[in-house]
């Protein structure tokens, strides 16, 4: 009776290992994007690779500076393509191909249910939304596994959760998943793999599926996992490039801990500054007045979202002391909006629609002001990430930001 | 033979101590070790990694937290911080410390950092029994033992060495 960490961790080592023991596993897929390839560019060359290990799939997106501000950023890009050129990695995305990496990773189908993926990155976690194990590495480890194809890995402690019900209208995964950074010890979650199953899945999209994973990031988990249904055999079928198995626990799999959590009684959910485990209910923060709204992410940039902001927004006119940037997750969503008229929505509400890219959510643009508050879609709201340490970061879902800058406040 | 580590503590930190607040975003392209160090601990005072140089850190619950960007970890190398002690580690900062041979050590004793030890006070970490010892209040603390394999890549100087010396630990499964 095993779990869906069990299954893809055990097959991946060979060994059936238990929670705290050691083993190389691995990998299928490693991803880098621009800050993670220019880290494990110069490595490769220190280990002196010849080739990378065989039957590993290698994935390059930039995303994080793109478009590049500044020559540092467009030297990082040029470290990235000539990397990308020297070791012939057949799957790059260049600035205007692909997007936000982890979207981008999933909708061309390199993160697969049942499969091991390995990227410079912490928000490689949103893959668990397809039933595929991310684990988020620094260059080092992702150098390793370039040149032996493995990782090593601890056997983390499993936590599961049972869903069951259904989101009220208007709340979403991004309130499931502040609610429950606020509600698990950080003790609890830390190195842990949480896992998804339960009848409350099927009622969950896989956008909503992918937000969930991606915000459990903050936890310090060490990876999510969703149960595949036939929603995740369906989204395989259209986007996996490759083999792939969709799983879900087996019947009496065990966990170190268990949870049960009716997705009824969620209800809109901020996450206060600084952290994103600083969580309260809209009901207690509205009247806040805000400066900017930021709309997009690898959280929140899926088509989902941004559906969900136009319906708010639609014929309306955003407060005028309010900015709001909108920022697709990737080229295809963007298309997609255009083809929608969600774009058009936007601007004629008075928002900024940017490229796709990681963006306002790590101050790479739109930064903010000393004093100046955002509400924001995204996953982090540590000080200083959007620009001044003196700035203020509420975390929220797309449908509260959206109803936030229309009236220039929190609200709901 | 143990796994110890012995230095002052330069500074004391509280939980959650984010990769942003070791290494700011906006230098994340930055990776040679000169430039990495400049911008230790920028956002919290620009001053501080001149005062943690050969000395401990130490930090509660969550140290490391958010990015795994490796410069967060590097910095703390580079900047010749001598060793890290906290209540916990955030997973990717604690892979990134073992991986560049860098001693985290956990201090999971009951009792809370403050009670540990204060500035300037002097910490012996025994990685190997858990030990942590406050060679100025002479007070020991029983903390959780390194795994073993962890210990290896401190002696080992990192990762890049252990998977060289040891290809048996790379063998294809059965």
């Amino acid at each position: 009776m095993r779990n869906m960490t069990q299954m893809i961790l055990w097959e991946k080592t060979g060994k059936e290992l238990l929670c705290g023991e050691t083993a190389f596993a691995d990998v299928d897929v490693v991803m880098t994007h621009d800050v993670g390839t220019a880290g494990v560019a110069p490595l490769v060359e220190q280990y002196g690779l010849e080739h990378f290990a065989p039957g590993l799939e290698m994935v390059v997106i930039l995303d994080h500076f793109v478009p590049a501000s500044n020559l540092t950023q467009a030297n990082s890009h040029v470290i990235a393509r000539n990397f990308v050129k020297k070791w012939n990695v057949e799957h790059f995305y260049e600035v205007g191909r692909g997007g936000i990496c982890h979207q981008v990773m999933l909708e061309d189908g390199f993160a697969r249910s049942g499969q091991l993926v390995v990227a410079t990155d912490a928000h490689v976690t949103t893959y668990g939304g397809a039933g595929c194990m991310g684990l988020g590495v620094g260059v080092t480890d992702a150098a390793i596994a370039l040149a032996t194809g493995k990782i090593w890995v601890r056997m983390p402690k499993t936590i599961g959760v049972h869903l069951t019900g259904e989101l009220s209208s208007g709340v979403t995964a991004k309130d499931l998943s502040i609610e429950l950074l606020r509600t698990f010890p950080f003790s609890q979650l830390n190195y842990a793999v949480v896992e998804f199953f339960g009848p409350g899945i099927s009622t969950l999209s896989m956008d909503q599926r992918f937000c969930l994973c991606n915000m459990l990031s903050e936890g310090g988990i060490k990876s999510c996992l969703v149960a595949g249904d036939a929603l995740t055999e369906e989204y395989m079928r259209v986007h996996a490039r490759g083999s792939y198995r969709v799983i879900a626990p087996e019947e009496g799999a065990k966990y170190d801990l268990r949870r049960e959590v009716d997705l009824g009684d969620v209800v809109p959910m901020v996450a206060l500054p600084h952290h994103p485990t600083n969580g309260a209910p809209l009901s207690e923060v509205r009247g806040k007045p805000i400066q900017q709204a930021f709309i997009g992410s690898c959280t929140n940039g899926r088509l989902e979202d941004l559906r969900a902001a136009a319906e708010i927004l639609q014929g309306k006119k955003i407060n005028e002391h309010v900015r709001l940037v909108v920022t697709p997750g990737s080229q295809k969503i963007l298309f997609q909006a255009i083809e929608e008229g969600l774009i058009s929505v936007f601007i004629a509400a008075g928002a900024m629609v940017t490229n796709p890219s990681c963006g306002a959510c790590i101050g790479a643009s739109s930064l903010l002001a000393p004093g100046e508050r955002c509400i924001s879609t995204s996953n982090r709201n540590f000080r200083g990430r959007m620009g001044s340490v003196d700035a203020e970061i509420y975390l929220a879902s797309p449908v509260t930001v959206a109803k936030s800058a229309l009236v220039g406040m929190i609200t709901d | 033979m143990d796994y110890i580590k012995r230095a002052k503590v330069g500074v004391m930190l509280g939980e959650h101590v984010n990769t942003d607040a070791i290494f700011p975003a906006r230098y994340l392209v930055l990776f040679s070790p000169e430039e990495v160090k400049k911008h230790l601990f920028e956002d919290i005072d620009p001053t501080l990694s001149g005062r943690v140089r050969g000395m401990a850190v130490t930090g509660d619950a969550d140290f490391g937290c958010g990015s795994a960007r490796e410069q967060g970890l590097t910095a703390l190398k580079y900047g010749e911080v001598e060793m890290l002690v906290c209540k916990s580690f955030s997973r990717a900062f604690y892979r990134n410390g073992f991986n560049n041979a860098f001693p985290l050590f956990t201090a999971d004793c009951p009792e809370p950092m403050a009670e540990i030890v204060s500035e300037g006070d002097e910490l012996e970490a025994n990685f190997t029994t858990g030990e942590l010892r406050n060679l100025t209040t002479n007070r020991a603390f029983r903390c959780s033992p390194t795994p073993e394999f962890l210990i290896a890549l401190l002696r080992e100087d990192g990762i890049w060495n252990m998977v060289n010396n040891h290809p048996e630990l790379l063998e294809k499964r059965p």
